[in-house]
């Protein structure tokens, strides 16, 4: 009797120190493969310290940890790399700089994949490193360029169409951005032409009254829709052009921290813009954009 | 295609400059964001803005990119004493000393200097020269208040007036020493040359005075002129000690009298 539980609890004790013992972790990565790696290289990561400490995952082959989907195994085998290399102690600050500038020489694609997968594993010394790599290749240049290196699309498909036209920002006075915001304005005229054209339910025709039938129309009647035709172009003073500035801003969705400040392009146009109402939309607003226009064409 | 996150390319933009910060705005709606983010910007702000900002104003800001803005418009610091700017695109540190925070030998005797408030200046003092033999200007700054690894230039910030004298007999010396540096002493005339007298100096005395080491004080766009003092580098950041910069301009060479000049301070910005 006594020699059975005595044995039975050697074998157990034995068994619980092989396994604190266990010197390696096993890693799942996203495309399904299972890595072996040595302990005391990865443990010290924030989330596999937490995996195996208080929930007992990775200590073997059947329960890996599943890594973040930002690492697969290219990546991994280099993360692993440069760990392996920095946590020998005694090395030189000149040598851990030395292996740095070599481990970085690697194509943006792979350096970007591997600041993804060392920022979802909180490896901030790696996400430093490559980062400012990454940083010193955008130094100086055009958006388009930053978007090249970095692969971002020219993506701005989640803001709708009027969003994605409006002014940016143009502190800095980029020319490029300035180019950008001219175009954009342009754009915005067109749709809103487009637009009110698909609106308006009166049969077009051009506008054949004189200004001053125009004008009496206006004043004496409901202050609303006194249409030209797409047709029609008059060449205005380009100076005072005031465009709506209210009604874009119906239907933009924000975040709280895009602010956007709109412009008054300075174009010349070739498309008359002076009356700006939406069949269907705020009357009220019709009746501001009317008076400074008007005044604009009886000042001819 | 897996792109990067937002704090990724937060963590990138902080590796480049101002200027590319406010230019990749328009790459993407998560450079935007990145770039609109308090851990950027507090990285581009100088070591101890929050010190300086304190002691000038009371705002509270909304965004560390807000308050970066702020200190690109110029900030009196000291008691009125200095000015401190940061340079839009770069973040870099210019600093403008007043006239009252140099030393200028006898400017506390009426008599030699007089003390007003210029309407032109940017501080609420300026001080003009009525008289003296011995012009002595000399003006101090702390490497570390600037920013690091960077090349500055001193530059002293003068008028000439209408009735000035004496001024362009003799040039001035100029130095600038960094800590135990050596100096390397540099002359420039205090005002500059009437072409007419120009002429007649070639005439009478040819090849022997030769202009072309000796500068003329610069037109600036402010309405003031500058005479560039020296120039100097700041080391990296809290590698050595911070080490006293002294700037100076003498003309004492000269036995003549000379007058008119109106000093608003010493500009220290970085040269390009």
């Amino acid at each position: 009797m006594h020699c059975a539980t005595c044995s039975k609890n050697k074998l157990l004790f034995a068994l619980s120190w092989i396994q604190m013992m266990q010197s390696y972790i096993w890693l799942k990565t996203a495309d399904g493969s299972i890595h072996r790696v040595e302990k005391e290289i990865v443990i010290f990561f924030p989330m596999i310290c937490q995996e195996v400490v208080c929930k007992g995952v990775g200590t073997s082959k059947n329960h890996p940890i599943s890594l973040p989907q930002q690492v697969n195994q290219a990546t991994l085998s280099l993360i692993l790399d440069y760990c392996r290399f920095h946590l020998v102690h005694g090395r030189s600050n000149k040598e851990r700089k030395t292996y740095d500038q070599k481990f970085i020489r690697m194509d943006t694609t792979m350096l970007r994949e591997l600041a993804s997968a060392a920022d979802s594993l909180q490896l901030k010394p790696l996400v430093d490193l490559t980062c400012r790599t990454l940083g010193r290749s955008t130094e100086g240049k055009t958006p388009e360029e930053i978007r090249e290196i970095l692969n971002f699309p020219d993506d701005l498909s989640h803001l709708t169409d009027e969003e994605r036209l409006l002014p940016l920002k143009n502190t800095m006075d980029d020319p490029g951005i300035r180019l950008l915001n001219r175009l954009n304005a342009k754009k915005r005229k067109e749709l809103k032409e487009g637009e009110r054209l698909q609106n308006v339910e009166v049969e077009e025709h051009v506008d054949e009254r004189s200004v001053d039938d125009l004008v009496s129309f206006i004043n004496g009647g409901d202050a609303k829709v006194v249409k030209t035709s797409k047709g029609k172009k008059k060449n205005k003073k380009k100076k005072d052009q005031k465009i709506v500035s209210s009604n874009e801003k119906e239907g933009a969705e924000e975040t709280g921290s895009i602010t956007r400040e709109v412009e008054v392009p300075n174009l010349p146009s070739t498309e008359d813009d002076i009356f700006t109402p939406k069949a269907g939309s705020e009357d009220g607003d019709s009746d501001d954009e009317m008076d400074p226009a008007m005044k604009e064409m009886l000042d001819r | 295609m897996k792109m990067l996150p937002e704090e990724c390319v937060a963590n990138i933009l902080s590796f480049t400059t101002p200027a590319d910060t406010f230019s990749s705005a328009s790459v993407s709606p998560v450079f935007r964001l990145a770039g609109d983010s308090d851990f950027v910007w507090e990285k581009f702000l100088p070591s101890g803005y929050s010190r300086l900002i304190s002691t000038s104003t009371h705002r509270n800001f909304s965004s560390k990119k807000e308050l970066y803005r702020c200190l690109c418009e110029s900030v009196l610091i000291d008691n009125g004493r200095k000015i401190f700017k940061i340079e839009k695109l770069s973040g870099k540190i210019t600093y403008v000393l007043s006239a009252r925070d140099l030393s200028i030998t006898w400017s506390d005797q009426r008599h030699y200097w007089s003390w007003s408030n210029r309407s032109d200046s940017r501080f609420s003092e300026a001080v003009q020269l009525i008289m003296t033999d011995w012009l002595e200007i000399t003006g101090k700054i702390q490497t570390g208040a600037l920013s690091p690894n960077t090349s500055y230039g001193a530059y002293l910030l003068m008028k000439v007036t209408e009735r000035a004298y004496g001024l362009d007999l003799v040039p001035a010396e100029t130095w600038v020493k960094v800590g135990n540096g050596g100096k390397k002493i540099h002359t420039s005339y205090l005002s500059c040359l009437d072409d007419k007298k120009q002429l007649m100096k070639r005439l009478f005395y040819g090849h022997r005075e030769q202009r072309m080491a000796k500068k003329e004080p610069r037109v600036r766009g402010d309405g003031w002129m500058e005479i560039e003092l020296g120039e100097f580098e700041t080391g990296r950041e809290g590698e050595e000690h911070d080490k006293e910069v002294v700037m100076s301009l003498t003309e004492v060479k000269g036995y003549q009298l000379k007058g008119g000049i109106v000093i608003d301070g010493i500009e220290v910005r970085p040269k390009r």
